[in-house]
């Protein structure tokens, strides 16, 4: 009987001290954020809205949108850097031409994480509950956004609602092998979430901040999906309303320089608030230079009243030419925002659509309105065809826009080649980017092939 | 009264019947030079009753008339019986077991008889590892221990080695096996705060049955290092010194001087246009025609004031450094209590100007032993003080070793007025006044202690417990001085001067407590079994702050740092992290042994950890092993030839926690902090995994021990199957998810070799010892299973079935077109091809894990003298040389970089014939940048004097003295295009190559 007690006992100590033991292996983390814990309150919520907008940034198209296309070449000190994009050897291996893949994707997940978190937050009173009805709308305008900036990337060049686009997701899905959908269903998709982002009134019309989406922002990009599309009634009326909600005017011709400098807000419709140099996407922290801007670029000005030309490009002793598009701001030297969308762009929309649309004159109006603040000493223009007003404004859409990303994407939207100046070039071999090239497709990513049976690669590839 | 007188008479009674039935026994115990031993135990055998030798060796015992045998114990010597029924006086000698040293097994959890056990296990000796001149302890296993691969990953003084027993298990962990001091577990790949003049010994565990007992910790081997113990006898204080000389090693590539770069620069420009001072004064290039005579004529005047600066950049980078070392140490100890204290002071400069190391330990080392109890504390503590060159084994330009190769030959280090020439694009003189205004420090602070304690209730039964705790902080300092050209090219706020510490503190405590029962059953049977609990917790904490804008009189210091305001944007950066982790245990431990002849070794081992899911968290591993000993068996009795022949097999499983390559909460999905336009974000991470379990070894191992020709030959043979089950590997996710990849068990490595170790004492008489041994090792790693699929990529490898792990994967090399100066490559289908194509990788260059790794050595000794070689060698291996990409790379050139001699043979005219392609072409990364990277190399040669012990007395103050020269490192046979073809990992990039280090020596001892 002792013994049967004291075996017993000797059971119960040790379970005792197993289970006191398995408490001391219960070990939480302490530097990361439990996933049950992470969106429990608004102020939470809060947290993972702005880690949706700091996903958004458009610093990789800066990068591709020039060096995939004529407004950059490549300079005696650049040791590679760049090299397999600008000559366009890329392939579906990860780098700078597909690297936005990821990039986007994860931004939808993240907002989609805060979406499907929003319902479950309490809410203490109406002001609260506007906010969660708030949020909920800007993270679905966000997810138009970035399925936008999905698509251009990854669809063939011109438009066809046909051809092969991106997956539309449309919530989280750890585990998940979707296919990609036609163009024309995440055209529909994009328009129909950032109408649900327009619809809704507790959105603002114009950014207090410039950080946080509005209707103008919004507006701004239903012109781009319009324009893509080339729906050139609903891309001029969009664009006006950008315009007119966002309150932002072109900035005039002598602060042009200081709004480069972030000290001036007038043409900001949206902006994304950046942490790194952008400088450094053409140049080394050393001061070698990867990338120069192209001499067919700087031929497209007027070198002695172009205030554009004087802004975006210098030399240093040794006359190489570097893009000082972005000369720091406040917040450190060589530090700029990204504008996501200014209103020059607006302009040069409205006058392409204008244009297409045959009413030249209105073309030439916001044409000339634009350049007024550009070009000292300026005389109004006007065009004698929808093709001469089209080249006219493609041209100062490159002037006005370059190294912020929209060239090459420009010449793709409008299935135009890519035409280097053989003064750009070391070899004629890249040069020239017919307008039937497949690489205007940009590759998805090898890596999104191998995980995703589902997944159809870009032919070419 | 009458009743006490009656007590007292029966006392006297009680105590007159016991004296006339006991007698006592006298004697002396000497050893096997005839030299009395002080402290050998001389026990009534089958009792408790004992007593112990004093400093003559004399002893006296009560012994009853029915006790009859008496037993002599000593630590390294044979144990000895003696009738004693019809003697008042014996005269013992005692006979060290043969190999003393190798006689028992160091496991950690206990000591163990080396005869009666079944594992894989080597030890090396004190003497192997002593006054090596190299500060981290593990280099110097190198080429020692069968089956035990040490990669030294960088000259820096200090540096730890990667150490990899049979061959690498985890895909994406680690490989690194567990280290013990003296029962206590410290961190890996951190040694160069601990001072190896302390070790006694090293016992590497190789297979299940020696690994086991670690449970969790155990998957990648053990090294089982014990610190040196105190003598029974008149404390001995004994004192070594030595000073060298580090010096760079021998070099197998040639960059170009100045007029050969000058010549190719012009060749170069011929094909493409350039503004090198080769091409831009070339009386060829287009822009000089037309040019008036003057300018020609100044141009070929500067071309050629030119070609007379040859600036040796190697010379300016690298250095012949100081080495010293110096230890004091006192041992000593009566019957019961033994001491060893030693301190140490170790210095070291590197072969690169400003790489340094100082080192000053201290060990403290007591144990002492009664009847029934035993107890030892160990603790050593050291501080190390750090300095390193800039962006050590970095492919940057501020790497001196980077610097040295590619800054051009015809630039200068210094201008005329004496300031460093420094500037954009001169590249030498930047490296190196960068080397003069920054620092990169990093100061350490390390502790180990240990403290164990055993009781023995009754003759079979004990109850014992250790603690033991393992400390280092880290203290890194990096200075970035204003106004000098590094800080000018920082960039905002760096270029203001910086000034920055980084704290790094690693806590481990373990406690255990044990229970042990062993006893003899009917003679023949004897038992051994312990019971441990033990419970573990480690606490991981850093932070960093660097601050801006300092001030140039407060250099070095945080109050140079001027405080940051939003005006003037010097905002400081800090950072930070802090973690633990706790693991829980339950083992029994086990030995059996029948007549001496057949052994059996077991343990099993129920394991808990806080870094896997509640779920799958406890684990049991196991191991069990048997031996026989063939020469206790009757049919070996009259066996002449061998002397012994053991038998081994061995079974068991561990895992890798130490390894562990998902962090500490990988098994939870995670959300992680951000910030963004100044406010805290909150973003999804990690996905997690929950059915997350730990990566499972398990290893198959027989072996046998041989002892032959009067014990002159020595041989050790293993044949192992080390199977890695569980593997965690990244399965690729669906971008679209919001992730890359999840960590998954799923893959299969196994790991199938042969060791072998032999040595042979080919004269051995009483005046001349010469020997020769050696250890060969053959490692075949496969992958045998992916899970859902059949390869992917890590880096520039390959991780596919069937092939072995670190197989390089790239594209082949097909020479270069001689029509064109094109490269060519060869596509998968092995067509010739002028397309490089990532989708054209191939796998057929081998891997990085060398399999035929092992040493051998010689050692003579006559009279005093004492010569030991040894080489080592690393076979069938192949590395990436990322330094050819950059020095055989015309568009390195164009940028204003020195390149290779050889790069003059560049392809020029049609019809050449050469490997280097015209500088038309984008240089890829081929196959043609993989080398052999086998090596044999002259690893240690030792010459010492032992003086003659007739000199030492007639000195009066010491009682003995040995003189020693040392060489490490003096010779490297390899195919090697490189620094160095020993690297920790598959690719040269500008490592800091290891130094060739001379050193003499001496070490007394005092009277």
């Amino acid at each position: 009987m002792k013994k049967i007690l004291n075996l017993f006992l000797s059971i119960l100590a040790l379970t005792l001290f197993l289970a006191s033991c398995n408490k001391e292996l219960d070990l939480k983390p302490t530097d990361s954020i439990d996933a049950t814990k992470a969106f429990n309150s608004l102020a939470d919520l809060r947290k993972g809205v702005l880690g949706v907008y700091a996903t958004n940034s458009d610093m990789n198209r800066i990068y591709i949108g020039s060096i995939l296309a004529d407004e950059a070449k490549i300079s005696f000190e650049n040791r590679g850097q760049g090299q397999f994009e600008f000559k366009w050897q890329y392939s579906a291996t990860e780098s700078s031409q597909n690297a936005d893949f990821g990039q986007y994707y994860e931004m939808i997940d993240n907002l989609h994480r805060v979406l499907a978190a929003v319902d479950g937050v309490p809410a203490l009173n109406a002001a609260e509950e506007s906010e969660k009805t708030k949020i909920k709308a800007e993270l679905i305008a966000l997810r138009g956004v970035a399925h936008f900036e999905l698509i251009t990337r990854f669809m063939p060049s011109g438009y066809d609602a046909g051809a092969l686009g991106v997956p539309i997701m449309l919530k989280s899905d750890l585990l998940g092998k979707p296919t990609r959908n036609t163009v024309g269903e995440v055209m529909a998709q994009i328009e129909a979430d950032l109408q649900t982002g327009r619809d809704e009134s507790l959105i603002p019309d114009a950014s207090p901040d410039y950080l946080s989406i509005s209707h103008a922002a919004i507006a701004a990009y239903q012109a781009r999906a319009a324009l893509l599309r080339k729906d050139w009634a609903k891309a001029a009326s969009y664009a006006t309303e950008a315009i007119t909600l966002s309150g932002a005017t072109i900035i005039s011709f002598d602060n042009y320089p200081y709004y480069w400098q972030d000290a001036d807000e007038t043409e900001t419709i949206w902006k994304f608030r950046n942490n790194t140099a952008p400088q450094l996407l053409w140049r080394d922290n050393n001061g070698d230079v990867f990338f120069e801007p192209s001499d067919k670029l700087k031929n497209m000005y007027d070198k002695d009243y172009d205030i554009r030309f004087f802004t975006f490009f210098s030399a240093d002793g040794n006359d190489t030419s570097i893009v000082i598009k972005y000369p720091g701001g406040p917040v450190a030297p060589q530090v700029n925002d990204l504008k996501l969308i200014r209103v020059s762009e607006m302009y040069l929309i409205r006058a392409e659509a204008y244009a297409e649309s045959n009413n030249l004159d209105g073309a030439a109006a916001d044409y000339n309105e634009l350049r007024r603040q550009r070009v000292y000493d300026y005389t109004d223009e006007s065009f004698v065809s929808t093709e001469d007003a089209v080249n006219k404004i493609m041209a100062e859409r490159a002037r006005e826009l370059c190294f912020e990303g929209f060239r090459f994407f420009d010449l793709k939207r409008r299935g135009l080649p890519v035409n280097r100046d053989a003064s750009d070039v070391q070899s004629a071999a890249w040069q020239n980017l017919p307008a039937s090239d497949f690489k205007w497709a940009l590759p998805i990513p090898q890596d999104e092939i191998f995980a995703n049976k589902n997944m159809v690669q870009n032919p070419g590839y | 009264m009458k009743r006490l007188l009656m007590l007292l008479l029966v006392g006297l009674f009680v105590f007159v019947q016991a004296h006339a039935q006991s007698r006592t026994v006298r004697g002396t115990v000497k050893d096997e030079n005839g030299k009395p031993l002080t402290g050998v135990t001389v026990r009534i055998q089958g009792t408790t009753k004992s007593s112990i030798t004093n400093a003559k060796g004399d002893f006296t015992i009560s012994v009853s008339t029915q006790e009859k045998q008496l037993e002599f114990l000593y630590v390294g010597y044979d144990t000895k019986v003696v009738d004693v029924q019809n003697l008042e006086v014996v005269a013992v000698s005692l006979a060290p077991t043969p190999g003393s040293l190798q006689d028992v097994v160091v496991t950690g959890y206990s000591t163990v008889k080396r005869s009666q056990y079944s594992g894989a296990t080597t030890k090396v000796g004190k003497e192997k590892i002593n006054n090596v001149p190299v500060a981290s302890f593990d280099q110097v296993l190198q080429g020692r221990v069968p089956g035990l691969l040490v990669t030294s990953g960088s000259g820096q003084p200090g540096t730890a080695s990667r150490v990899q027993i049979r061959g690498q298990g985890s895909i994406t962990g680690g490989n690194e096996p567990l280290y013990i001091v003296d029962g206590m577990p410290v961190e890996a790949s951190n040694f160069r705060s601990l001072n190896p003049n302390d070790f006694e010994s090293v016992e590497v565990l190789r297979d299940a049955v020696a690994t086991a007992q670690y449970g969790n910790r155990a998957g990648s081997g053990v090294i089982v290092i014990t610190t040196k113990k105190g003598k029974t006898g008149k404390p001995a204080l004994s004192f070594t010194t030595s000073y060298g000389i580090t010096q760079p090693g021998q070099q197998k590539f040639d960059m170009m001087n100045s007029s050969e770069l000058l010549k190719y620069q012009e060749l170069l420009g011929q094909q493409v246009d350039n503004g090198l001072l080769g091409w831009v004064l070339s009386p060829l290039n287009p822009n000089n025609v037309g040019a008036s005579p003057d300018q020609l004529a100044a141009n070929a005047k500067a071309l050629d004031s030119l070609r007379n600066i040859n600036t040796d950049w190697q010379g300016v980078f690298m250095r012949n450094g100081n080495f010293m070392s110096h230890d004091l140490n006192l041992a000593g100890g009566t019957e019961t209590s033994r001491f060893y204290v030693g301190a140490g002071y170790y210095a070291e400069d590197g072969i690169g100007v400003r790489s340094s190391l100082k080192r000053y330990t201290f060990r403290a080392n007591f144990d002492s032993r009664t009847d029934k109890l035993t107890f030892s504390a160990n603790s050593g503590v050291g501080y190390t003080k750090s300095s390193f060159i800039e962006s050590e084994n970095g492919v940057a330009l501020a790497n001196p070793f980077a610097a040295a190769y590619l800054a051009l030959p015809y630039d200068v280090l210094f201008k005329a007025d004496g300031t460093t020439a420094v500037g954009p694009g001169k590249t030498g003189a930047n490296a190196y006044d960068r080397l003069f205004h920054t620092t990169q420090l990093s100061n350490q602070i390390k502790g180990n202690l240990s403290s164990t304690l055993n009781y023995d209730i009754t003759r079979n039964v004990s109850i014992g417990g250790f603690a033991g705790l393992d400390y280092r902080q880290t203290v890194t300092e990096r200075a970035v001085y204003p106004g000098s050209y590094a800080a000018s090219t920082a960039g905002f706020p760096g270029n203001t001067g910086s000034y920055g510490n980084g704290y790094n503190n690693s806590f481990e405590y373990i406690v255990r407590g044990n229970a042990g029962y062993k006893n003899t059953f009917a003679d023949d049977h004897d038992v051994n079994l312990r019971f441990v609990s033990e419970y573990s917790r480690s606490y991981f904490k850093g932070f960093n702050y660097a601050g801006y804008g300092i001030n140039e009189k407060l250099l070095n210091t945080p109050a140079g740092i001027t405080p940051g305001t939003v005006n003037n944007r010097l905002i400081p950066a800090v950072g930070g992290f802090k973690s633990e982790r706790a693991l829980f245990a339950l083992m029994v431990l086990g030995d059996y042994t029948y007549k001496g002849k057949y052994i059996l070794n077991f343990s099993v081992r129920r394991d808990g950890a806080s870094v896997l899911p509640p779920d799958t968290r406890f684990q049991t591993f196991y191991g069990v092993g048997v031996a026989w000993n063939v020469m206790k068996e009757k049919f070996a009795e009259n066996w002449t030839v061998i002397n012994d022949l053991r038998v081994r097999a061995s079974y068991g499983s561990g895992a890798q926690a130490d390894n562990f390559p998902q962090g500490l909460y990988g098994f939870l999905p995670l959300y992680g902090q951000g910030i963004y336009a100044g406010n805290l974000t909150t973003v999804a991470t990690t996905p997690g995994n929950p059915d997350l379990v730990w990566e499972k070894v398990y290893t198959t191992n027989l072996g046998i021990n041989l002892a032959a020709f009067k014990n002159r030959l020595n041989l050790t043979l293993d044949v192992y199957d080390k199977t890695i089950k569980d593997n965690i590997v990244e399965q690729k996710l669906s971008l679209t998810s919001g992730f890359r990849t999840q960590f998954i068990n799923a893959a299969t490595v196994q790991n199938r070799g042969v060791e072998l170790s032999l040595n042979y004492n080919i004269i051995q008489s009483k005046s001349f010892l010469w020997s020769i041994g050696g250890n060969i090792a053959y490692n075949h790693n496969e992958v045998t299973d992916l899970g859902q699929v059949d390869e992917f990529e890590q880096g520039t490898e390959l991780v596919k079935v069937g092939l072995p792990l670190g197989s390089h994967y790239i594209v082949k090399w097909g020479g270069v077109d001689a029509a064109t100066g094109r490269p060519l490559y060869y596509d998968k289908n092995g067509k010739l091809t002028t397309a490089y194509s990532d989708d054209d990788r191939v796998s057929e260059f081998g891997t990085y894990n060398a399999p035929w790794i092992g040493g051998f050595n010689t050692s003579i000794n006559y009279k005093g003298f004492s010569l030991d070689a040894l080489f080592t060698f690393q076979q069938g291996f192949s590395r990436f040389n990322n330094q050819d990409f950059f020095q055989l790379n015309h568009a390195f050139a164009i940028s204003g970089y020195n390149v290779r001699r050889e790069m003059l043979d560049m392809w020029s005219t049609p019809k050449q014939v050469t490997n280097i392609q015209g500088p038309l072409y984008q240089r890829q990364f081929t196959s043609k940048d993989i080398q052999d990277a086998s090596f044999l190399r002259f690893r240690n040669l030792t010459l010492a004097y032992n003086f003659a012990p007739g000199v030492i007395q007639s000195l009066k103050v010491l009682s003995a003295a040995r003189f020693f020269v040392q060489g490490q490192n003096l010779y490297t046979w390899t195919n090697w295009v490189g620094f160095d073809p020993e690297d920790s990992d598959n690719i040269a990039q500008y490592e800091y190559p290891t130094p060739r280090t001379f050193t003499v020596g001496l070490q007394v001892t005092f009277k």
